[in-house]
């Protein structure tokens, strides 16, 4: 499940060095290489393992013939909608927790009570008020994906340095100027980490509803292939969303990087002259 | 780079605007149970335009008495004015400038966007205000032309000149300085000590400097008061009678500066 969440912990320093990535896709095309061999050469069964030129002929004829991205289009669509709704109401409840001592006592025992709940668990419940259709997705990734959110927004908050915050009394700002100026941007380091795991939570949780009342989408197409025994699309549904996930990811670390272009250099220099 | 002589308004005029008066003012803290003295109760009335030093040992209460002018705490006795405005929570009128620069300029922002914070969160009363624009501001903490960095590409002293512009570009009839060069070097220091007077030269503002830096207090103020340790209140308060414009060498030889400086220092550390 760590499609994405595998690169959560690599230092920054990682990502910049050249080299590192070419590295890491050496290596993936090496192990697909091994692959390759173990399943032509029938270490293990190819009706289980089929070999990796099978894979991608029939990845190759399904994108071609349309019937990925029919899915692919569905899983995304629920997947945002769920995630954007859990970005607005994340932010705004961990904030508002973290800046007002009433809304903090107000709602951590109902998060902390809601949050250890596994999102699957919720499904069947959700089922019988939201049916199977779009909604219900919609409503899974947004339970799975609020909870880091607001999390991280709460502690991001909570972590302003007392100067940063007096900074704001001395120059009077009101309660509303503070957020918008100084606390959310000093604390978006720490939102936005919340925002990347959510990332990969909200995939992985729109893929699993899919899988337990799927209409559509990726998660439901590897459920056809597997009740109707066609293997090789199996993997066909995993590689596409290796694939979707790795380019989320990218595509979320480029935007942090331009919205925290500040934070590297100023935390480099914290503490020295 | 040394300091500008300008004719400056005698500061011991009645009922200036940016006069601060503290009337039996003082702090005291309740830690589990027991009531802790921030510092005692004291009166003290610090002429508009004037540049006054505080000095004293480490939990002598200097920085909390800063604290108290600059509305981050509030007196758990007595009363704060600014002009003749009772204090209420921080005052429009004083902006205060932290010793710890890297946490107080706002890093996504470049060193204009940050002056222009000042501005924006300035004291409205025109009446008082020095007007400078915030290339002006920049200009008169000598970092013209550096307006389109980041503050975290800039060396230490550098910031805090940053932050003494955002202050000052607020308008502010009082500039609250706390400890404001103890975390650069010497030499960037003597340096930021003289862009002060230049910038206490060139407007109508009131600076109560707080430092543990003796030579510093004479070097730069009117009048250094000095505090009893553990919050005791004020144990001397004394005129630093040297001409100004000040010098980082010459001031430093004077005869008068020496005894000053001996003095202060049993003062301070009470041998």
């Amino acid at each position: 499940m760590s499609i994405i969440v595998a690169n959560v912990s690599l230092p920054a320093r990682a990502r910049t060095l050249p080299n590192s990535r070419i590295i890491g896709l050496a290596f993936v095309l090496a192990l697909l290489v091994v692959w390759q061999i173990i399943s032509v050469t029938g270490v293990i069964d190819t009706a289980l393992l089929p070999p990796v030129s099978t894979i991608l002929r029939a990845w190759y004829a399904a994108i071609t013939a349309g019937k990925l991205i029919g899915p692919l289009a569905e899983t995304l669509q629920h997947m945002f909608a769920g995630y954007l709704l859990a970005i607005v109401v994340g932010t705004i409840v961990g904030v508002l927790m973290g800046t007002s001592r009433f809304v903090y006592a107000l709602l951590e025992p109902l998060i902390e009570l809601v949050r250890p709940v596994p999102i699957p668990a919720f499904i069947p419940l959700l089922i019988l008020f939201l049916g199977i259709a779009g909604g219900l997705k919609i409503a899974v990734v947004f339970i799975g994906s609020v909870f880091p959110i607001i999390i991280s927004s709460l502690a991001g908050v909570r972590g302003v340095s007392r100067t940063m915050r007096e900074t704001a009394s001395t120059f009077r700002l009101s309660r509303w100027d503070t957020i918008r100026e100084i606390t959310v941007p000093a604390a978006a380091p720490v939102i936005l980490v919340g925002l990347r795991t959510s990332l990969a939570i909200a995939l992985i949780v729109d893929v699993v509803s899919e899988m337990i009342a799927g209409t559509g989408g990726i998660g439901y197409f590897i459920l056809q292939a597997e009740e109707a025994l066609r293997v090789v699309d199996m993997y066909v549904g995993i590689f596409t969303l290796a694939l979707v996930g790795y380019a989320l990811n990218s595509c979320f670390l480029l935007v942090e990087r331009k919205l925290l272009f500040w934070h590297a250099g100023s935390t480099a220099k914290a503490g020295a002259n | 780079m040394s300091a500008i002589a300008i004719d400056r308004p005698a500061p011991d005029i009645p009922g200036r605007h940016n006069d601060v008066h503290l009337r039996n003012a003082g702090k005291s803290y309740a830690d589990r149970g027991r009531v802790v003295r921030g510092l005692a109760p004291i009166s003290l009335d610090i002429a508009g335009g004037s540049l006054v030093a505080i000095v004293g040992r480490s939990g002598c209460g200097k920085s909390t008495l800063l604290r108290l002018i600059a509305g981050l705490i509030d007196p758990t006795a007595g009363s704060i004015e600014i002009g003749a405005a009772a204090l209420s929570g921080p005052p429009d009128q004083a902006r205060y400038v932290f010793q710890d620069y890297g946490q107080s300029l706002l890093p996504w922002k470049t060193v204009m966007q940050n002056v222009e914070f000042g501005v924006r969160h300035g004291f409205r009363n025109q009446a008082h205000a020095h007007g400078s624009t915030p290339s002006e501001s920049l200009a008169l903490v000598g970092l013209a032309g550096t307006g389109d960095r980041y503050p975290w590409e800039l060396s230490g002293g550098m910031q805090q000149r940053v932050a003494v512009a955002r202050a000052i570009s607020a308008q502010p009839s009082v500039l609250l300085l706390d400890e404001p060069f103890s975390s650069v070097d010497a030499l960037s220091r003597a340096q930021l000590q003289d862009m002060i007077l230049n910038v206490w030269g060139a407007i109508d503002v009131t600076v109560v400097l707080v430092t543990h830096d003796i030579d510093e207090a004479i070097y730069l103020a009117d009048r250094v008061i000095v505090l009893e340790p553990e919050g005791a209140g004020i144990g001397a308060d004394i005129t630093i009678d040297l001409p100004r414009p000040r010098h980082q060498i010459e001031t430093r030889e004077q005869t008068n500066y020496l005894a000053y400086r001996r003095d202060l220092f049993h003062l301070v550390t009470g041998e």
